[in-house]
């Protein structure tokens, strides 16, 4: 069994059918594949029926607040960079609620994994239209249909800067879980967009209708072509996944003064009552 | 009121009116009493900004609003000040500048372009101007000129030494003016430290243990920010500017967990943005220390003036209920030891805590004779986590023990909804309202740590005089020279939760005001609520300036 597993079981909120089911098996399955120890990663999320992922994976999590998922994740990696940290949640979530954090974390580069699921609509709420919902699709709130141009994350993602820019669906689960362990050994930021039905909600956006838009990149794909990269991610009609683009680039803490020639986790590095003194008897 | 000459700089900003104070300042802190203060506009450069630099021969921590000696930096520095002027203000300037003095006003014209000219370079202007007060009011040359040296020896000899000949022949023109001040010489005066309240917060930061900070640049916040910055290096702090409050404190709340302490500083509109993180930090326990600097709202109200209007926002901030802790720093000494404490209740009750000043206290300069800072305050409440660990372990201690990922075997599982012993989200009411139980007995363990008032003035505490935060110099002064009133200053630096050791007092005082710096009372609104009593009059302020000391007197003598 895999340490990220519990050894009870556990009451999962999501819907039966439910693209989040072979989603967790994939992440639990990168994670264990990578050798990674359970104490060592930490999820961090806010709400929404994705980001309660961090409860059905047996690791550390701090489950906070709607779209402040990536804020608490870059603190946490900067303040402790020898943790391998997860910011996990939905589309509503991470691309709505939280955009202004991804597109300064993108900036930030900080060293962890930016999981996205994408099913193209609200869960949790009910059904309403979510950044990445195509024009048209009716909801109880769009009753005539979405008129709102969709988010299109991957070309944002570019355009920002993203030094690691992936994009998964959770109908193939293999190459899905190769994506998310590239993301976790990529130094600095990496965003993964995973595609996955919402079997309740969205009844145009559904497996057959992922597997017939999408197809993987093969070796042909240059990851360091950003051109390249960028004219997949503008392509609405095919949509490509795999990593579509990957650069080598310092991360946040590499990048930060505070770090330079010592990588030290805050937590260890203690105030000495010492050093307190010479600052109060100055002068 | 104490005896004191009030000095006030007028010009524009960027015009170095801040130089001159703070060599002012730095000079008569060797020698006398002395405290200063500044009113900006909101704007980088240009506008009208002043600075008062008040004397005396007793420990003061107030602003006067008439003005003894003005100094007028150019030919519109004048108008905004008027009504503060007196017969016996005597105005200095350059000839043109004085042109706008109506008749009436003794002026005197000085020609400190001149004197820099003369000292080799017109940027020393400043510097002469610096002579000529520290003659005109008797400081002593000698300490003066060690502070030019050091202030200008990285910039090299021929600085140093034109700066030193711009002084002298300022301070020669000042000494012969025949409205020459006497000096104060107080007896027994120690030389002491002169410092803002953000001098004072930051090293009270650095006492508590600060290692993170995340903010976003909100005047009158952000010069704490720039202050941790500049000692990041020799003290370890992680600085990170955040892209909006919303992140800063989820960055707060993200370091706490990793095992940082952490802080942001803000103001009230940028706090207000807070406030769903407030509540994170109630519910996950995760401890938080939050600076608001205060200034006039609503909204955007007057950028860079003075307000203690936002103790409601503050007590209020965040849905649903938890424990918190409220200070506010009167004396400058108070600036180290809130800040530092903070830090240390934050990380010990697992809870978010605040200290809320305001622009008048952070920008003013006051003395200190000696600043302590308690190393208890270093405790870490940390533990190292096992195979079983749970988060939020019901403990004997009445506090689930706190670990954080990576320290330990164990997981630590933090949850905004709510959540079992293990910190996985439950909907049992049962375990609900233990769990609600847990976080709110917080308060009653937080009792033994409630800072009591500073209680000064009249012995026979039956008409009392209540207050918090930066008015405390001003009340103190007013009543210390006023014992005829008869009146007792109660002054808060803990503003929530508050003692219920002060009950009796309370109850049986046969009067209460209490004064503040707002539009409403909300800390008489407070202590009506906390104490179940009737505050009876109540001394309210709220055109952006803080409290002069003689209007103040002037309140409480029509009243008294």
């Amino acid at each position: 069994m895999s340490a990220f597993e519990f050894n009870h079981d556990i009451d999962m909120a999501w819907c039966p059918g439910c693209g989040n089911f072979p989603l967790r098996n994939i992440l639990i399955k990168a994670l264990t594949e990578l050798n990674l120890d359970p104490s060592q990663v930490v999820f961090s999320s806010g709400i929404g029926q994705a980001a309660k992922m961090p409860q059905y994976v047996d690791a550390s999590y701090f489950n906070g607040l709607h779209g402040r998922g990536l804020a608490v994740a870059s603190a946490i990696s900067a303040v402790n960079p020898e943790l391998t940290v997860i910011a996990e949640g939905g589309d509503g979530d991470m691309y709505g609620e939280g955009g202004n954090h991804l597109i300064h974390n993108i900036r930030r580069n900080p060293h962890l994994v930016h999981i996205v699921h994408n099913n193209m609509v609200y869960g949790l709420t009910k059904g309403q239209a979510s950044p990445t919902s195509p024009i048209g699709l009716v909801t109880p709130i769009q009753l005539d249909g979405v008129y709102n141009q969709p988010i299109n994350p991957m070309a944002l993602a570019l355009a920002m800067g993203a030094t690691f820019v992936g994009r998964g669906f959770s109908g193939d689960q293999e190459k899905t879980k190769e994506l998310i362990k590239a993301a976790i050994l990529h130094n600095g930021y990496a965003i993964v967009d995973i595609f996955h039905p919402c079997v309740t909600y969205n009844k145009v956006n559904t497996f057959a209708w992922y597997k017939s838009h999408t197809f993987w990149l093969d070796d042909d794909h240059s990851k360091e072509d950003k051109t390249a990269a960028m004219k997949l991610a503008l392509d609405e009609e095919k949509l490509a996944c795999g990593i579509l683009y990957q650069i080598e680039s310092k991360s946040y803490t590499q990048r930060h003064p505070f770090y330079q020639g010592n990588t030290t986790p805050l937590y260890k590095r203690l105030r000495d009552a010492k050093d307190v003194a010479k600052l109060f008897n100055k002068d | 009121m104490r005896n004191s000459i009030s000095i006030v700089l007028s010009g524009e900003a960027g015009q170095g009116l801040q130089t001159v104070e703070e060599f002012l300042v730095e000079a008569l802190t060797q020698e006398t009493y002395v405290f200063s203060s500044k009113e900006v506009m909101s704007r980088v450069r240009g506008g009208n900004n002043s600075v008062e630099i008040r004397v005396a021969d007793q420990p003061i921590q107030a602003l006067r609003y008439s003005i003894d000696i003005l100094f007028l930096f150019n030919d519109h520095a004048l108008e905004r000040l008027m009504p503060r002027l007196t017969k016996d203000t005597v105005i200095y300037g350059e000839a043109p500048f004085l042109k706008s003095v109506p008749a009436g006003y003794k002026v005197k014209e000085v020609a400190f372009l001149d004197l820099a000219k003369q000292a080799g370079n017109r940027l020393y202007e400043n510097t002469a101007m610096f002579g000529y007060i520290a003659g005109l009011i008797g400081v002593s040359a000698k300490n003066s000129k060690t502070l030019i040296r050091n202030r200008f020896a990285k910039r090299g000899e021929e600085i140093v030494s034109g700066n030193l000949k711009a002084f002298e022949l300022g301070y020669d023109l000042g000494t012969q003016d025949p409205d020459k001040r006497p000096s104060f010489k107080p007896i027994q005066f120690k030389p002491k430290r002169a410092l803002t309240g953000n001098d004072a917060l930051s090293m009270g930061a650095i006492a508590g243990g600060i290692n993170y900070v995340a903010a976003y640049p909100m005047s009158p916040g952000t010069a704490l920010m720039t202050l941790l910055e500049a000692q990041s290096r020799d003290y370890e702090i992680l600085v990170e500017q955040a892209e909006d409050e919303i992140a800063a404190l989820n960055m707060v709340l993200g370091g706490w967990y990793a095992g940082a302490r952490a802080l942001t500083t803000t103001s009230g509109g940028g706090f207000a943005l807070m406030s769903e993180a407030v509540s994170l930090s109630g519910m996950t326990e995760t401890p938080a220390v939050i600076h608001v600097a205060q200034r006039p709202g609503p909204a955007t109200g007057l950028p860079t003036r003075t307000e203690q209007a936002d103790l409601n926002l503050v007590l209020y901030a965040g849905h649903g209920e938890f424990p918190r802790m409220i200070f506010a720093p009167g004396r400058i000494e108070d600036g180290v030891e809130v800040m530092s404490r903070a830090f240390y209740m934050a990380d010990k009750y697992q809870i978010p805590v605040f200290v809320l000043s305001d622009q008048y206290w952070l920008e003013s300069m006051s003395q200190s004779d000696e600043l302590h800072f308690n190393p208890n305050y270093l405790e870490r409440f940390i533990i190292k986590t096992d195979k079983e660990y749970k988060r939020y372990a019901f403990d004997q201690s009445g506090i689930s023990p706190r670990g954080i990922p990576g320290y330990g075997e164990g997981k630590v599982k933090v949850d905004s909804d709510e959540h079992d012993e293990e910190g996985m989200i439950t909907e049992s009411f049962t375990m609900r309202v233990k769990m609600h139980e847990k976080r709110l007995a917080k308060f009653e363990l937080m009792r033994q740590d409630i800072m009591e008032p500073l209680i000064e003035g009249a012995d026979k505490k039956e008409d009392l005089v209540l207050s918090w935060g930066s008015t405390y110099g001003v009340i103190e002064e007013a009543l210390a020279t006023h014992p005829k009133w008869g009146l007792t200053h109660v002054h808060f630096t803990q503003v929530y939760p508050l003692p219920s050791s002060l009950e009796a007092l309370i109850t049986q005082a046969k009067t209460i005001t209490v004064i503040e710096n707002n539009a409403t009372g909300q800390f008489a609104n407070l202590i009506q609520m906390t104490y179940g009593i009737k505050v009876n009059r109540r001394i309210l302020k709220y055109n952006g300036e803080p409290y002069h000391i003689d209007e103040l007197i002037a309140k409480l003598e029509e009243q008294s």
